[in-house]
């Protein structure tokens, strides 16, 4: 047996763990290296002496001062909740449904806006009876609505049957 | 008459799990001074195990659910306590460990004279107190299987299941620990001829 080895077995040795075999090689060890036997002596004392290491008490009012800081904590916690919520998440909901509202709100208004274009620019075009092209005051329209002769025809057509009602000034 | 029954901790929390706070006071008692010898060996000052030791039962009180009884309710708890003393030891700055060469001649609770027959409480003092000032000084993990085994008297099996450290490297743990204690109380000693 060797040192390391040795060092290796002494807690088995002191807590009577080794076969009767692995018992001889470690005490003739001991007998012979100076080292290996005090290292057995003070590892010895470490587990006596830590066996009887004087005991810590905690104060006779642990206990209140336990069940006084556990009410405590309930408390906060429902101070903290709004309706069942921590106001954090709470706070987050709204600002997070607000910009989705808008967001949406944005988009039907466009959608609005882009049909009362539609409706202002037909109202206001110009339009030759006798002229299959239509004049558009609104540049918004121009660019798209007119690029097929279909769908000339079909404004004209419907403006022809509205020219009674519709007052076009330019 | 009325004979009290004794329950073991497994019922206890079963019971507290159910509502009934008396059994929660019941294990608080059983367990507060053990947990306090074990957390004071990691941390060396009462005020700051004591603040453990609470927070330790706070968190029963809040986690009570959580147990299963798979495992043993001591294994548990000493699990818990043993959390929550490692994350506030990594909380803290590291301080400079004191020399415990040092210990003898600094140390001011105590008027060490270099005589050998030095009162013998005095020297029981000394010891407990070099004792604890070097396993605080041990890394984390092998102080924790040391004062699991050596001050809190647990099994191999036990600590192996507190920690979650396969049963091989817990004993080899404890040796090592053994160990290097042996070689700094002997430092100690040396010094103070």
């Amino acid at each position: 047996m060797n040192c390391y080895t040795f060092k290796d077995k002494i807690s088995e040795y002191l807590e009577n763990k080794l076969s009767i075999n692995e018992i001889n090689f470690y005490e003739n060890h001991k007998k012979k290296c100076n080292d290996c036997s005090d290292t057995h002596h003070g590892v010895k004392n470490i587990i006596e002496l830590s066996k009887n290491l004087d005991k810590v008490f905690l104060p006779s009012d642990f206990n209140s001062q336990l069940f006084l800081k556990l009410k405590n904590n309930k408390d906060n916690i429902l101070k903290r909740n709004f309706f069942g919520y921590k106001p954090q998440y709470l706070i987050g909901s709204f600002f997070a449904s607000l910009i989705i509202f808008i967001i949406i709100f944005n988009l039907s208004e466009n959608k609005d806006s882009n049909i009362l274009d539609f409706q202002s620019t037909t109202q206001n075009s110009y339009i030759n009876k006798n002229d299959s092209n239509l004049l558009l005051t609104n540049d918004a329209i121009k660019d798209s609505i007119l690029d097929s002769i279909d769908k000339k025809i079909k404004i004209d057509n419907f403006l022809n049957s509205n020219a009674k009602t519709v007052d076009y000034i330019p | 008459m009325k004979t009290k029954i004794k329950y073991s901790d497994k019922e206890l929390i079963a019971k507290f799990q159910g509502g009934d706070e008396f059994a929660y006071n019941e294990l608080v008692n059983r367990y507060k001074d053990k947990l306090i010898n074990f957390v004071y060996s990691y941390f060396g000052s009462k005020d700051d195990a004591q603040d453990i030791v609470q927070e330790t039962f706070i968190k029963l009180y809040q986690k009570k659910d959580y147990y299963k009884p798979i495992s043993e309710f001591s294994t548990w708890i000493y699990t818990i306590a043993a959390n929550i003393s490692k994350t506030e030891l990594r909380k803290r700055k590291r301080r400079k460990t004191s020399s415990l060469s040092e210990l003898g001649i600094e140390d001011k609770d105590f008027d060490i004279r270099y005589e050998d027959d030095t009162d013998s409480e005095i020297l029981k003092q000394f010891n407990q107190k070099a004792l604890n000032k070097a396993i605080q000084s041990l890394d984390l993990p092998f102080r924790t299987a040391f004062i699991l085994r050596d001050i809190q008297e647990l099994s191999y099996d036990d600590i192996s299941k507190i920690t979650g450290v396969p049963l091989g490297t817990i004993k080899s743990r404890i040796n090592r620990a053994r160990i290097q204690l042996q070689k700094m109380l002997k430092e100690v000693y040396n010094n103070r001829r």
